[in-house]
C-alpha cells in the first residue's frame, strides 16, 4: 500500500467517524421530537409505573443530559438495553440478527454481482439480439417488481404449489428463496448498469483499435471492455451491499428469517429509542465502510483515479 | 484475464453458497410446531401484557389455579399448584382471606422445591412499581397494594412456616379472585434467579426456570422450543413431549406454513382470505371464538370543534352519529370474522352472579336489548331517530340546520385511526355514512405510536378505539373511564368536562367515579352488578363511546391436533393436546 493510499484511508476513516457522529446527533434529536413514547400502548401503564419506567431508562432526565450520556456509552460500545424487548441488550439483538442477515446478504450480494455482471456483459455483447432483449425484459421486470411481490410469488410457487423449498427461512435450505428474493433487484440493476456501461465502452476507439489489431473477442470483452465498464457498477455495489447486509424487512417477514431488517421498522413504531439509535449507527457504519471500500476499488479498477 | 478469473471465481463462489443454502431443504421441524405470534417482547410473567406472551407463560409456569377443559369441552377453573379452590373467609376486621393449600412435592423444572414463599415473592415483585409491570394493577384487589405503591409496605400475602400454605387477604372480596390467580402475572417466579440475572432472566433457557407443563430448551429469535417438564405436578397427563412455538407475524407466510403443514396452528390469517377460508377446504380447521373485547369509536368530550354546543347538545350529536352506523355491514363486509354487532360497551362473555351473561341484562331496561337496536331491520329506524336528535340540537343551538336528512353548516370533524387495512376501511365507511347525512368528516391515518399519543392526550375529535378485558368481570371494562385513568381517552372528568354537573346534578367524579369506587368496595355480588350496569348507562348516555362490535378470536388449528383449547382472553393451551 503506498503512502498516498494509506493517508487517504486514514482521512476517510476520520471523516467516517465524523459522519457517524452527525448521524447519531441528528437521529437522537429527531427521534425525541417525534410524538409518542416507548411505554404507550392500547392499555396505558399507571402514572407510577410510567415514572418508574422513565427513570429506569433515563428518560426523565433533560434531553441534553440524555444525549451526552448516550454519546459516552456509545464510545464504550454500550448501546444500552432495548426498551421493547425487556432484558435484552441492543448490541446482542443486533449481532444476533446480523448473523442471519449478514449470511443472507453476502450470498445475495455475491449472486447479484456475479449474475448481474455476466448478464449485463452478455446483453451488451449480443446487443439488439434476442438474448439482449430477453435479458432486458427480465431485468426490467425484476427492477419494477417490488420485493414483497417477488417474495410472495416465490412463496406461493415453491412452498405451496410446487413445495420444493421450506417456507420457513430458519430451517435447513430455507435461505434459498430469501436469497433469490433479495438478490433479484440488485442483480437486475447491475445487469442494466453493466450493459449500458459496456455498450458505451464497446463503442470507444481503443476497442475498435484492439479488434483491428486482431485481439481475440474474449480478451476484448473481459480485459478491455468489462474492466473499464465496471466503474459505475462499483458506485452502486457499495451502498447496495450495505443495505442488503442489514436485512430486508419484507423478505425477512415473509420467509420468517430472524434477521435485523425488522428492527429498523419495529424500533421506530415502538419508539424503542436505544434500538432506533443502535440500528441507525449500525447501518451508518456499514454504509461508510462500504463506501470507503468502493472508493478504494475505483483506484484498483481505474488507475487514473487520484485518491488524494 | 484477471477480470475473467474474477468473474469465474465470483460465479463459482455464488454457486457454492447457493448449493449450501439448498442443502438439506425439505426437512421439517420435529414436534408440534405452532404459531401464536412474533418474537415476544417479554415472557417474564410479571412484565408480560401480551396475549402471545401469556400463551408461552401458561405452558412454562403453573399458578395456584389454571384453566382446563372438562369432558364437555367447557373451560373450567381448576386448582393447579393448590389442592383446591379455597372459599373466601370473612375476617374480624371485615376483610376477606383466601388460604391456598399447596400440593405436596411441587418442584421447579430444575428439581428445586417450590414453596408458598415463591408466590409471595412473585406477587410482590409484579405489583411493585419498581418492577414497572404493565399489569401491576392486577394486584390492586389485594390488601397492602396501596402501601406497596407508596413504598411503605408489602402485599398482605403470607406463606406458612412450612411453605405449604399461602394466605391472601383482600380488603373486599371480589368474585373473580380465583380467576385472577390463573392470570400469568400471578405465576410464581424464582427469587434467586430473578435477583441474580435481572430482567435478562427471562431471555435464556438456562435461567428461564418454570414449574409448568414444559421447560424451555431453546429460545431464539426464530422459535421457542419446549420440552416436557417431568417435575410438573400433572406431568402424566402431558402427552406431547415437545412443542415448538415458531415466531412469525406475517399473515401470508403464516397461512402458507399452515397450508404446507409446517405449522399445525396459526393465530392470525390474512384479512382478505377469511371468507375463502371459512368456505373452502380449510373450513373445518378455521375457528372463530368469542373474545372479551369491544371495538368502538371514542369521542373526545372536550372536543374544541363542538365548543359552541352545550354538553347536552354534544351528547345528542354523538348519539345521533352512533345511531347512523350500520354495525351489521361493518361486521359482515369489513370485519368478516364473525364479529358480533355491539349494543353496549361491556363485551360479551362476562358472567353475572346468576350465571347469565352481562350483555343479557344490558340496556336501560336491563333486558339485554342494549342501548340501541343492532337488528338489521331496525337500522332505518335508528337513522330516523338520529335525524330527530339532530333536529332537536339544530333547533336549540341554531348553529346548523337539518334539511330533510341532511345537516348544513355543521363544523368539520376529524376521525383519527392508526394504519391497518381493517381500521382504515371502517374509517372510510364512517366517513361515507356520516357524509350521506351532510357531515364533513376528515379521516386522518396516523402511525401507531403517534396515534396512541394523540388519543391519550385528547387532541382529537373522534378516534378508533378497542379494549380487551383482563378477567371475567365487567369492572375490567368500566374502571378505565374514571377521571384519573390513563386509558380514559374520551377525557371524561378532565378539562372542561370536569366541572360539568349534568349527571343528576353531579360531576363525572361525583357520579361515575363514585359508582366505580362503590363497585370496588362492595362485596355484595348482586349490588356490584347493578352498579356496573348503572355505570354503563352513564357511559352510553354520554354518547362518547360508540361500540361497533364485540371482538372475536380467529385462528386455524389443524385437524391433526386433539385436546387444544383457548380462553376468552385469547390464551391458547396445548399442554394436554396431542397430534393424531
Amino acid at each position: 500500500m503506498d503512502s498516498k493510499l494509506a493517508f487517504y484511508i486514514v482521512k476517510r476513516v476520520l471523516l467516517a467517524a465524523f459522519t457517524v457522529f452527525l448521524v447519531i446527533t441528528i437521529t437522537f434529536f429527531v427521534m425525541k421530537a417525534i410524538p409518542g413514547g416507548p411505554f404507550l400502548s392500547e392499555k396505558s401503564p399507571s402514572p407510577e409505573v410510567m415514572a418508574q419506567l422513565e427513570a429506569k431508562y433515563g428518560l426523565d432526565k433533560p434531553i441534553f443530559e440524555q444525549y451526552t450520556t448516550y454519546l459516552k456509552d456509545v464510545l464504550h460500545f454500550d448501546f444500552g438495553p432495548s426498551i421493547k424487548n425487556r432484558g435484552r441488550n441492543v448490541t446482542d439483538l443486533i449481532l444476533e440478527g446480523f448473523q442471519t442477515s449478514g449470511k443472507l446478504g453476502i450470498i445475495a450480494a455475491m449472486l447479484a454481482i456475479a449474475c448481474g455482471l455476466t448478464l449485463g456483459a452478455l446483453a451488451a455483447v449480443f446487443h439488439d439480439k434476442v438474448l439482449d432483449k430477453v435479458i432486458m425484459v427480465l431485468s426490467t421486470g425484476s427492477v419494477a417488481m417490488p420485493s414483497f411481490v417477488i417474495a410472495t410469488i416465490l412463496l406461493l410457487a415453491f412452498c405451496v404449489k410446487i413445495p420444493i423449498f421450506p417456507s420457513n427461512g430458519s430451517t435447513a435450505g430455507g435461505l434459498v428463496l430469501p436469497v433469490i428474493a433479495l438478490s433479484l433487484y440488485p442483480m437486475a440493476y447491475i445487469t442494466r448498469l453493466t450493459r449500458s456501461s459496456m455498450l458505451d465502452v464497446l463503442g470507444q476507439d481503443y476497442i475498435r483499435t484492439a479488434r483491428a489489431k486482431g485481439v481475440s473477442p474474449a480478451k476484448v470483452i473481459f480485459k478491455h471492455s468489462l474492466k473499464n465498464a465496471v466503474t459505475p457498477v462499483i458506485t452502486y455495489v457499495g451502498p447496495m451491499i450495505a443495505y442488503i447486509l442489514t436485512g430486508s424487512l419484507v423478505v425477512e417477514q415473509i420467509f420468517v428469517v430472524p434477521g435485523i431488517g425488522k428492527f429498523f421498522f419495529s424500533s421506530i413504531i415502538n419508539r424503542d429509542y436505544p434500538m432506533v439509535m443502535g440500528t441507525t449507527i449500525f447501518l451508518a457504519t456499514i454504509m461508510v465502510i462500504m463506501t470507503l471500500i468502493s472508493d478504494i476499488c475505483y483506484k484498483i479498477f481505474d488507475p487514473r483515479v487520484d485518491l488524494s | 484475464m484477471k477480470m475473467r478469473k474474477l468473474l469465474s471465481v465470483s460465479l463459482a463462489f455464488a454457486m457454492i453458497l447457493g448449493c449450501m443454502a439448498f442443502a438439506g431443504c425439505g426437512k421439517k421441524d420435529a414436534g408440534m410446531t405452532l404459531n401464536v405470534g412474533a418474537y415476544p417482547d417479554t415472557v417474564d410473567p410479571a412484565l408480560n401484557s401480551a396475549v402471545d406472551g401469556a400463551t408461552y407463560i401458561v405452558h412454562v409456569f403453573s399458578g395456584l389455579v389454571g384453566f382446563q377443559q372438562d369432558a364437555s369441552g367447557k373451560l373450567v377453573l381448576t386448582p393447579e399448584c393448590a389442592t383446591e379452590l379455597p372459599a373466601p373467609v370473612k375476617m374480624d376486621d371485615g376483610k376477606t382471606s383466601y388460604t391456598f393449600k399447596l400440593r405436596d412435592d411441587l418442584k421447579w423444572s430444575d428439581g428445586t422445591p417450590l414453596t408458598a414463599n415463591d408466590f409471595v415473592y412473585a406477587w410482590n415483585r409484579a405489583a411493585d412499581p419498581a418492577t414497572a409491570a404493565d399489569y401491576g394493577y392486577m394486584f390492586e384487589v389485594i390488601d397492602g397494594y396501596t402501601e406497596l405503591m407508596e413504598g411503605k409496605g408489602k402485599l398482605n400475602v403470607t406463606a406458612s412456616a412450612d411453605g405449604k400454605e399461602l394466605t391472601v387477604v383482600l380488603p373486599v372480596d371480589v368474585p373473580y379472585f380465583h380467576e385472577l390467580c390463573a392470570f400469568p402475572a400471578y405465576m410464581p417466579v424464582r427469587q434467586d434467579i430473578v435477583e441474580a440475572n435481572g430482567d435478562a432472566w427471562a431471555t435464556k433457557p438456562e435461567t428461564y426456570i418454570g414449574n409448568g407443563a414444559y421447560k424451555v430448551t431453546e429460545f431464539s429469535q426464530t422459535q421457542m422450543v419446549l420440552e416436557k417438564n417431568k417435575h410438573f405436578y400433572n406431568a402424566d397427563k402431558v402427552v406431547t413431549d415437545k412443542l415448538v412455538f415458531a415466531f412469525n407475524s406475517d399473515d401470508a407466510s403464516l397461512l402458507t406454513n399452515f397450508q404446507n403443514g409446517s405449522y399445525l396452528f396459526i393465530d392470525s390469517v390474512p384479512n382478505d382470505e377469511i371468507k375463502s377460508l371459512q368456505e373452502g377446504e380449510y373450513k373445518d380447521q378455521f375457528y372463530v371464538t368469542g373474545q372479551l373485547g369491544t371495538y368502538y369509536v371514542s369521542f373526545n368530550v372536550n372536543d374544541s370543534a363542538l365548543d359552541s354546543f352545550t354538553e347536552v347538545e354534544k351528547a345528542k350529536i354523538r348519539q345521533a352519529l352512533g345511531l347512523m352506523i350500520d354495525r351489521n355491514y361493518i361486521c359482515e363486509e369489513i370485519g368478516q370474522a364473525g364479529q358480533v354487532p355491539a349494543a353496549g360497551f361491556v363485551a360479551m362473555g362476562l358472567t353475572e352472579p346468576d350465571g347469565k351473561e352481562f350483555i343479557e341484562k344490558n340496556g336501560p331496561n336491563r333486558d339485554g336489548a342494549g342501548y340501541y337496536s343492532v337488528a338489521d331491520a331496525d337500522y332505518t329506524a335508528n337513522c330516523d331517530a338520529a335525524v330527530a336528535l339532530l333536529k332537536e340540537v339544530a333547533a336549540s343551538s341554531k348553529k346548523f340546520t337539518v334539511d330533510g336528512n341532511k345537516v348544513t353548516g355543521f363544523p368539520t370533524l376529524t376521525y383519527i385511526t392508526n394504519d391497518g387495512s381493517g381500521h382504515e376501511a371502517i374509517a372510510a365507511y364512517l366517513q361515507q355514512v356520516w357524509g350521506n347525512y351532510g357531515f364533513d368528516i376528515k379521516v386522518e391515518v396516523q402511525e401507531w405510536a403517534t396515534f396512541l399519543n394523540t388519543r391519550k392526550e385528547g387532541n382529537y375529535s373522534i378516534a378508533r378505539n378497542g379494549w380487551l378485558g383482563d378477567y371475567n368481570d365487567p369492572i375490567s371494562f368500566l374502571d378505565m373511564w374514571v377521571s384519573g385513568s390513563g386509558n380514559n381517552d374520551c377525557q371524561f372528568g378532565k378539562g372542561e368536562h370536569a366541572s360539568y354537573n349534568g349527571y343528576d346534578g353531579k360531576t363525572w367524579a361525583e357520579s361515575y367515579d363514585a359508582i366505580i369506587a362503590e363497585v370496588k368496595s362492595s362485596s355484595d355480588a348482586n349490588k356490584r352488578f347493578e352498579l356496573m350496569h348503572n355505570a354503563e348507562d352513564i357511559l352510553m348516555e354520554s354518547g362518547a363511546i360508540c361500540p361497533i362490535y364485540y371482538y372475536t378470536d380467529i385462528f386455524m388449528c389443524s385437524d391433526k391436533i386433539d385436546g387444544f383449547f383457548a380462553s376468552p382472553l385469547g390464551f391458547k393451551y396445548f399442554m394436554y393436546s396431542s397430534v393424531k
